[in-house]
């Protein structure tokens, strides 16, 4: 009994072990794992075995283009690896699907693998570039790395087939090297073959590394990394020269604002001279701001500037003629020299003169007579409507200067080519001008009360000298009428 | 005031207008055009051509990124391509060696043909994608500006047939009407062909890079361009 539980063990002992190496099963279902181009030409796949089942397996790759059902078996098996199906340029065709499946088969029977849909666009995956070159260049002050890269090997980028990108990555290695991603800057660097990183720490080493891309398709691998170091002293002394020749310049910044803001006024000066205002002597802007009309005008009256009439009841009236002898002119004409003159008290302006109450005055000036005064008279008579009440004229020598004395009563009258001053006292005369309403006899006005008076009749110049300081009138030719004190003098008459 | 603004546009209206009109002269001054209409040189069509293409495959390929990610946000809808619904019927399958033996004038022909079936495709895309409810303002413009760049593109093709192939070059073969626009109310139905629209255009948008690529390369730079 025992023996033969004994043996039933042993038995089934020896059984289990049997199934181990004498059962076999068909295979397990083999899985592709991925495909991959590598420049769009050609592609690869491979595939993941799954259990052999004991027996040796074999495997088969078949694909079935997009359009067609015709199978075709993987044209290479070995040039790829194991488990791999390489297809070649005669066999690639882009913008189709293939439809691939893996069959292992043993003896026992065969495994499907799911079918996988491949298009080479997609799965386009290039080499990464080799043998990256680094190299440090010192230009100035400014040195900056220089990396370089050859294509990978298969990549027709000439023919433009595909488009190829480039991208590249560096670290600063630090003593605790963790591989941490984020340490990385990456740069993009378009289709170039070259890429140049600028500013570098000084006393560091850098790691570099390279990858591409081809078309819209997967990013290859890292490069391998390409090492470089960096010398310590590098453009230290640039830039202390830059702080120091930075400092300076603020200081000597400050310091101009601050001479600026203290001495304003006299820089303000120096570069803007302040333009001199216009003046008028006597104008005065503060008055004429004020705006007093009565301030300023007096203001403006100075001396030597023209006196302007105030009252006109002070007023000495003098007739001035003048004679023509002494100048080589030929126009004789009676000239009238009417000057008003200040201060000359008028008693009473009743008189009026009919004729002309003139006292004719002569100057001791030898030679100088004036005797044609006739026209003058006529015209003072006739046209100048006299009517002042003794009003004294008196006429001055031509040459000698007016006779400012007021107190004066001398007449005389000079007509022309006399000299002659006449004076014609204002109290006998009252306001009234010489010339009054008729202008017409006035030929000239040489000043404000200077008039030349015209005389186109022949006239009897008058003369009537009252005052005792003459030694008497002289008269040439002519009629004399005498009217007391009137001495007529005949004159020619000229027009001028 | 106003007049001389008014003037002032009028005249800045006419300067630009002329200068558009120069400014097509810029090109000719190297080229003899004995009074014909001055074209631009044929490296630089080209040139612009490829950076055109180029442009609408890169934009492609987002907006399929996008579109996915939007239905992601749907519930992870399974987006199985069936296989030749909206794809171009006429497949240019080859290898890299078949292309390049095939000649310029076939490349233009079949870049012509391609883009004018994906010009309607396109714009029925837009107007569907206008009708989602999350969908992102990237994913519109992209489609619109797909839609305005593919037109460009056309015009230039017609050019470089023109140039490449001479006058007589253009065949008027009307692209035949590929699959009717249905209206389909279930959003299954409403994703899935938009996004094979999406999907399909991509891959033909790469087709066109690469077969404007190569002509640039061929008449261009004929040693560099390598003939396996």
């Amino acid at each position: 009994m025992r023996r033969d539980a004994e043996q039933a063990l042993t038995l089934m002992w020896l059984l289990s072990w049997i199934p181990h190496s004498m059962c076999h099963s068909p295979p397990g279902r083999p899985r592709l794992t991925k495909c991959r181009s590598p420049e769009k030409e050609t592609f690869t796949c491979w595939w993941e075995p799954g259990s052999t089942g004991g027996l040796p397996t074999s495997y088969h790759l078949y694909y079935r283009k997009e359009s067609s059902v015709e199978v075709f078996e993987c044209p290479d098996y070995h040039k790829a690896g194991n488990n791999s199906c390489y297809f070649d340029k005669r066999h690639t065709s882009i913008w189709i699907i293939y439809n691939i499946t893996v069959v292992a088969s043993n003896t026992l029977g065969k495994a499907y693998s799911e079918s996988v849909e491949v298009d080479v666009m997609d799965i386009v995956q290039p080499h990464p570039p080799e043998n990256v070159n680094v190299t440090l260049m010192q230009t100035k002050n400014s040195p900056y790395f220089l990396v370089q890269w050859p294509p990978p090997h298969d990549a027709d980028t000439r023919s433009g087939w595909v488009t190829i990108k480039y991208e590249v990555r560096l670290k600063m290695e630090n003593r605790g090297d963790e591989k941490d991603s984020s340490n990385w800057e990456s740069y993009d660097a378009g289709k170039q073959l070259e890429f140049s990183i600028y500013s570098p720490q000084p006393g560091a080493k850098y790691v570099i590394q390279v990858r591409c891309k081809l078309d819209q398709g997967l990013w290859s691998e890292w490069s391998p990394s390409a090492f470089i170091q960096l010398p310590d002293n590098m453009s230290d002394t640039q830039n202390a020269v830059m702080i120091l020749a930075i400092t300076l310049t603020v200081i000597i910044f400050l310091l101009t604002a601050g001479v600026l803001t203290v001495k304003m006024k006299r820089v303000k000066h120096f570069l803007l001279p302040p333009v001199p205002e216009p003046k008028i002597s006597g104008l005065d802007t503060q008055l004429l701001k004020s705006g007093k009309s009565e301030e300023i005008f007096s203001a403006l009256v100075t001396l030597g500037y023209p006196q302007i009439a105030q009252s006109s009841d002070r007023q000495v009236e003098y007739l001035v003629v003048s004679d023509y002898d002494e100048e080589a002119e030929s126009d004789s004409k009676a000239r009238l020299e009417y000057q008003k003159k200040e201060n000359c008290a008028s008693d009473s302006a009743q008189n009026s003169i009919q004729g002309l109450n003139t006292t004719l005055s002569e100057q001791a000036h030898p030679g100088i007579v004036s005797n044609q005064l006739s026209a003058v008279f006529g015209d003072l008579q006739q046209g100048l409507h006299l009517d002042s009440n003794g009003s004294s004229v008196k006429a001055q020598d031509q040459n000698t200067q007016m006779i400012s004395d007021s107190k004066c009563e001398h007449v005389s009258i000079t007509p022309a080519r006399f000299t002659g001053y006449v004076e014609v006292d204002e109290e006998k005369r009252e306001q009234k001008p010489l010339v009054g309403e008729d202008y017409s006899v006035v030929s000239d006005v040489i000043s404000d009360n200077i008039l030349v008076l015209q005389d186109s009749i022949p006239v009897q110049g008058h003369k009537e000298v009252k005052c005792d300081k003459t030694s008497g009138a002289e008269e040439t030719g002519g009629v004399i009428e005498p009217l007391g004190y009137m001495e007529t003098v005949t004159t020619f008459s000229s027009t001028s | 005031m106003k007049k001389t603004t008014v003037l002032q546009v009028c005249v800045a209206f006419v300067l630009c207008s002329l200068q558009a009109v120069i400014a097509s002269a810029v090109d000719c001054p190297d080229q003899e055009t004995g009074g014909t209409s001055c074209t631009i040189s044929l490296e630089k069509l080209l040139e612009r051509a490829a950076q055109h293409a180029e442009l609408i495959y890169r934009v492609s390929e987002e907006s399929k990124l996008l579109f996915e990610e939007m239905l992601v946000s749907f519930g992870g809808v399974n987006l199985h391509v069936p296989s030749g619904t909206m794809c171009a019927p006429k497949t240019v399958s080859m290898s890299k060696s078949e292309i390049q033996q095939i000649s310029d004038k076939w490349i233009l022909h079949s870049v012509l043909i391609l883009i004018q079936f994906w010009t309607n495709p396109l714009a029925d895309l837009h107007a569907s994608l206008e009708n989602y409810e999350n969908v992102s303002s990237a994913l519109l413009d992209r489609s619109r500006w797909m839609s305005s760049k593919l037109t460009s593109l056309e015009q230039g093709v017609v050019v470089l047939i023109r140039q490449i192939l001479g006058d007589g070059g253009l065949l008027l073969e009307v692209p035949e009407e590929t699959s009717d626009h249905i209206v389909s109310s279930n959003m299954l139905e409403t994703f899935r062909r938009d996004y094979s629209v999406l999907y399909c255009f991509r891959k033909d948008a790469h087709k066109i890079e690469t077969f404007l690529k190569l002509l640039k390369c061929r008449q261009i730079d004929k040693e560099n361009c390598s003939f396996f």
